[in-house]
Order: structure tokens, then C-alpha cells, then sequence
């Protein structure tokens, strides 16, 4: 599985847990909204950072999160780690390779 | 506060915390904090720079410009003085700039900048008052980049001289003078001087 | 402070423009004592400088009119320019610290100005005070935990101070549990100053 499909797929997971209004732009999300280059109007693509130390070692994800203001910051940051980390464990192509998972809140809408 | 006129560009009325709060908030990252200034002083600071500059655009870039330069000064402003004060120093030093570097404008592409009248009166005392406003606008043409300064804040910005002084960057009586000089040349290209 | 500060009786360093008037007064101290509406018993009787004056204000007729053309700022609209000017300051964002939140190995934080945003807010919930700076520090001997050292503005209305102080720290604490989730080894809350309304709470930055 490739870092840039892997990371599609866990930022549909991080939007959809409660409490999570979006994944914090990018700088080419940010930019996009600075020049609102019509052409570039696909998903936004968030900041999460998937890599891999020398491409087999553990999954490396950083999520960078803007969190609803009704719900409690920690409790979000937590259900997104663990909503991250049970997928790698339960998909095929990344159980068994350990993962460290870094969620950080950049915002509170 | 020196003079006894109010300032003309004092933020109007508006919901929300006061501007030193704001001020404080947005020089520790609030963003939103800062957006409620820009808000609340655009206005005032759009209507100065284009009295200076006498081109709509050119006032909005040069306000849009001081908002972002403020934007990174913030976290070393310490409140020396108001975020209004301050920010109607930016605005008229970066305007200063543009009328310096400016080349001398045609007096005919002077004249046809100004605004349209907004208010009905009189069809005679329109055409009157037009006139003097169109010779007063290609007038102004004939000023230094700084006397023509001094003179806008002066007179239709209406600040003392005191504060004017501070804004620029030169005494008072510095800025005195440059007043007089442009009233000199103004009262003369009109015609009224003998 | 004096608001008039009078060009001193001998002239003033030769300046080119001015001019003496034939009945000997400078033109810079006729049009500066009209301006600053300084009795003079010579002007009203001088032709000179009653014709001197009468080009000034003619002037100003012209002034009044271009100042009046260009008055309008009530009618402009700030919100395109405040746009364009918070797109460019979105890419330049100041967030502060990282602050942790849970255990050290959950590797889970929070920024700083996300976190002072809602903090002011908690503050603000006690009747009459407003709130300015809000730093929140990580502690470096305690790992996990922060301290907070919060500015106030009270309202003129507080009985206390320490007891509004005490009532702001229950406050900011309480926020800081149950919507954020971080720990707190200290609050400090500074009283900078008094609130000019002491009921204004309720206009605080929504959280």
C-alpha cells in the first residue's frame, strides 16, 4: 500500500470521527483558498502525513485537526488516534508493522 | 491628545471587545481576533489613503499591504500607541511612498478621477461646486509628495498638526510649513492670489 | 498639554514662500492666527490681510466640497479587503506552543492560540471581565501539564479582586477540563486593568 493511498483513506476516516470539523489545511490547501484556483476543486486534501522510515519500517502519521468546539479536545485527539490505529490493524496491507501516531489540534470552530 | 479636534478616523461603534484587547489577542496568534480589526478600521483607512492617492485601487492595495505588514509586526507592538494610530501611520507612509515614486500625472487624467457627485443640489450650485472641486483636484497635482501629505491630513482628514507631525515623522513646525506651502500654491493656482 | 502652539513673533527661519504683506505682517502668521482663531485688532482694519484671509477661506469653500465628496466611509464595505488580507495572514499563522494533551506516549497536542482562544472565552463567563493576553506553558520539569498565566481587565463593579480572581481561575480551570483536557499545574491571573462596561460579557469572541 502506498503512503499517498493510505493517507486518502485514513483521512476519510479521521473526518468522519465526532468532533472533527476538518483536517487542517495544508499549505496547498491554504493556498488554494488564497488564489481560489477554480481548476484545483477536488476533496480537500488535509494535513496528514503518512511516511514510512525506509519503506518498511513502522507507519509514521501525523494528523493535524481542526475539532468541533462542543466536544472535548482531548477526547477528539484520542478517538482519532485510536480510529487510526484500529485501521492499520485491521487492514492486511499495514497490520503487523507497528504505527506511531501523532495527532495535533491546530483549531476549535 | 493634542488638538481640539476628535479624530475623524475613529472606529465606529461595533460589536465585539476593544481594540487593545484585540490587539493583545491577535499579537498572540488570534486570528480572528485580527480579522475584527481589519473590519472595524478598513473603512476609515480605505477613505484616507485614497484621499491620498486619489485612486481606489492603488488605497486598497496600500491598506491591504499595511494590514499584512501588521500582521507580522504584531508580536513586537507593544502598545505604544493604538492599533488605529498606528495602522494610520502605515497606511499614510506607505501612501507618502506611492506619491513619491509617482510620475508626474497630467493634469487632464487628474481631473477625470474624481468621484461623481453623491448628494442633489442645485444644478448651478452643482456646476460651481464642481468646478472649484476640478480645479482644486488639479491643483493638488502640483504638490510635493510631502507637502501634499501633510495637507490632505490637514484638511480633509482634519488632524492637528501635532498628531500629523507624528504620524510623518517631522515637527510640527516642520509640518506647519508644509501646510502653509501648499495652501500658498493652492490659493495661487485657483486663481485668488491677486 | 497646550493645543496651540504659536509660531514665534520674530519670523520663523526665511522661508521662500511667505511673503510679507505691505502692511508688514507675514502671510504664514495671518493665515495661522485665522486659522487658530487668534484675535488680532490689526487684521479686521487691514485691507491687506482681510484680503489675505479671504483667499484662505475661499480655499476652504473649495476644501469643504472635495472633503465632503470623499467622506463616505461609512458606506464601504470592509468585508472583500478583510478577504483578501486574512488570506495572506492564514498562511503566516502564529499558532504558539504545542501543548500536550493525555499521556506523554499518546503523542497528542494542541496549539497554543486554539487553546487561549477558548481559556479568554471561560474567563470572560464571569460577569463584567474581559481578557487580553492568555499564555499557556508547558511545564518543562512536569511533562504533560502546563501552566497558564492569564491578563484580565475586571469590572469596576468587583467587590474583590481576589475574589474575582479566584472565580476566574474556577472558571478557566474548569474550561480547561472539561472542553480541552489539559492538565494544569497553575493559574495566574493578572487584574491589567478595569473594564469600561462592567456588563460586556456576553459580546466575548464566541468559542
Amino acid at each position: 500500500m502506498t503512503p499517498t493511498a493510505l493517507g486518502d483513506t485514513l483521512a476519510h476516516i479521521v473526518r468522519a470521527v465526532p468532533g472533527v470539523a476538518f483536517l487542517a489545511p495544508g499549505i496547498t490547501g491554504r493556498l488554494r483558498s488564497a488564489f481560489q484556483d477554480p481548476r484545483q476543486s477536488g476533496p480537500p486534501r488535509g494535513a496528514l502525513r503518512v511516511s514510512r522510515r525506509n519503506g518498511a519500517g513502522p507507519w509514521e502519521i501525523e494528523a493535524r485537526i481542526v475539532t468541533l468546539a462542543g466536544y472535548r479536545a482531548c477526547d477528539v485527539t484520542r478517538a482519532t488516534r485510536s480510529a487510526i490505529l484500529a485501521h492499520l490493524q485491521a487492514d492486511g496491507a499495514t497490520a503487523g508493522h507497528g504505527a506511531a501516531v501523532k495527532v495535533t489540534i491546530t483549531g476549535i470552530v | 491628545m493634542p488638538g481640539n479636534r476628535t479624530p475623524t478616523w475613529a472606529p465606529e461603534e461595533d460589536a465585539g471587545p476593544d481594540d487593545a484587547l484585540l490587539t493583545v489577542r491577535a499579537g498572540e496568534g488570534d486570528e480572528e481576533a485580527f480579522a475584527v480589526l481589519v473590519r472595524r478600521h478598513a473603512p476609515a483607512l480605505v477613505r484616507l489613503a485614497t484621499r491620498l492617492v486619489q485612486d481606489r485601487t492603488e488605497a486598497e492595495d496600500a491598506v491591504q499591504d499595511a494590514f499584512i505588514s501588521a500582521w507580522r509586526k504584531l508580536p513586537e507592538f507593544r502598545g505604544q500607541s493604538s492599533f488605529g494610530t498606528w495602522l494610520y501611520r502605515i497606511v499614510t507612509n506607505r501612501c507618502l511612498n506611492i506619491l513619491r515614486t509617482r510620475k508626474p500625472q497630467s493634469q487632464l487624467e487628474a481631473a477625470s478621477q474624481i468621484p461623481a457627485p453623491e448628494h442633489s443640489v442645485a444644478p448651478d450650485r452643482i456646476t460651481e461646486g464642481r468646478a472649484a472641486i476640478v480645479e482644486l483636484h488639479d491643483a493638488l497635482a502640483g504638490l510635493s509628495a510631502e507637502q501634499r501629505t501633510c495637507w490632505v491630513l490637514r484638511e480633509l482628514d482634519e488632524q492637528p498638526y501635532a498628531f500629523i507631525a507624528d504620524t510623518v515623522g517631522i515637527t510640527e513646525q516642520a509640518v506647519r510649513a508644509r501646510v502653509f506651502r501648499a495652501r500658498r500654491h493652492l490659493t495661487e493656482a485657483l486663481g485668488a492670489w491677486r | 498639554m497646550t493645543t496651540r502652539i504659536h509660531p514665534p513673533d520674530t519670523p520663523p527661519p526665511h522661508d521662500p514662500d511667505d511673503e510679507r504683506l505691505p502692511c508688514g505682517r507675514l502671510l504664514s502668521q495671518v493665515w495661522a492666527d485665522w486659522e487658530e482663531g487668534t484675535a488680532d485688532p490689526h487684521r479686521a482694519d487691514c485691507a491687506d490681510c482681510t484680503s489675505a484671509v479671504a483667499e484662505l477661506e475661499q480655499l476652504e469653500t473649495a476644501v469643504r466640497r472635495l472633503r465632503d465628496d470623499t467622506e463616505n466611509a461609512s458606506g464601504y464595505d470592509p468585508a472583500p479587503l478583510t478577504e483578501r488580507v486574512m488570506n495572506v495572514v492564514r498562511l503566516e499563522l502564529r499558532p504558539g506552543h504545542p501543548l500536550p494533551l493525555g499521556a506523554p506516549d499518546e503523542d497528542m497536542w494542541l496549539m497554543e492560540s486554539a487553546a487561549a482562544r477558548v481559556l479568554r472565552t471561560a474567563a470572560e463567563r464571569v460577569p463584567g471581565v474581559r481578557s487580553g493576553s492568555c499564555r499557556i506553558t508547558p511545564e518543562p520539569d512536569r511533562p504533560g501539564r502546563v501552566a497558564i498565566s492569564l491578563h484580565i481587565l475586571a469590572p469596576t463593579t468587583a467587590p474583590s479582586l481576589p475574589m474575582l480572581a479566584d472565580e476566574v481561575r474556577r472558571e478557566v480551570g474548569a474550561w480547561a477540563d472539561h472542553r480541552l483536557g489539559l492538565e494544569i499545574t497553575g493559574i495566574d491571573v493578572h487584574v491589567v486593568g478595569f473594564a469600561d462596561e462592567p456588563d460586556d460579557s456576553e459580546k466575548g469572541i464566541a468559542p
